[in-house]
């Protein structure tokens, strides 16, 4: 059976940012998606919400696979264990954060609404966890050149 | 665990990244392997042993 060849480089720095566009591209389809559907009423509007949140969330997974088979088993042990230390040790103070702000800022988390608590939570969480990762991912490569 | 990759390569005169080119891997891991930091995995042992047209057990000790 033949190879495909693909025309997106396979490894490097530049295979990540080709797919981190990607990515972004897609993210910004669902949000664009997910603000017109999301101001149609009922059912149909929640369902097509959905669907399209879905449907973007599956396609990024598929930008993933695509990309983690195209890198090496030491660059995969690499994101491995930066998933695992940076993402818990980030989860852990983005948690600690949170946890801090529902305690002792109550006045202040009152005047926010529902929704935008809740992106603040997720931004927060993500940010940790993201610059856990990022820290645990060069210590990985750091201490192996 | 500890290898010969450093010495074998040099014997061929290739370089880093003409190894990592036979091997499908970046320099980066190559050079992690020849620094003893970073263990293969069985699949690359054996891949590294067929580049390098060596037992296994001549490239690779405890």
């Amino acid at each position: 059976m033949a190879n495909r060849k693909s025309i997106l480089p396979a490894r490097g720095p530049g295979a990540f940012a080709v797919r981190m566009a990607m990515a972004g591209a897609v993210g910004l389809l669902a949000g664009v998606g997910s603000q017109i559907f999301g101001a149609m009423p009922g059912l149909l509007g929640l369902g097509l919400t959905l669907l399209t949140t879905g449907v973007a969330m599956g396609l990024a997974m598929l930008i993933c696979v695509q990309w983690w088979r195209g890198i090496d088993e030491a660059a995969q042990e690499a994101h491995k264990w930066a998933w695992w230390w940076g993402g818990c040790s980030g989860m852990a103070v983005g948690a600690t954060l949170l946890l801090t702000a529902l305690v002792r800022e109550q006045e202040r988390i009152d005047d926010f609404s529902a929704n935008e608590l809740l992106a603040i939570g997720m931004f927060l969480m993500m940010t940790c966890m993201i610059i856990g990762y990022g820290v645990a991912w060069a210590a990985w490569w750091g201490k192996r050149q | 665990m500890n290898n010969r990759l450093k010495v074998l390569r040099a014997e061929r005169n290739w370089s880093q990244a003409d190894l990592a080119d036979a091997l499908g891997v970046s320099r980066q891991t190559v050079n992690a392997l020849e620094t003893g930091r970073y263990d293969p995995s069985l699949p690359l042992a054996f891949k590294i042993a067929k580049v390098l047209e060596q037992p296994i057990e001549s490239i690779f000790s405890e």
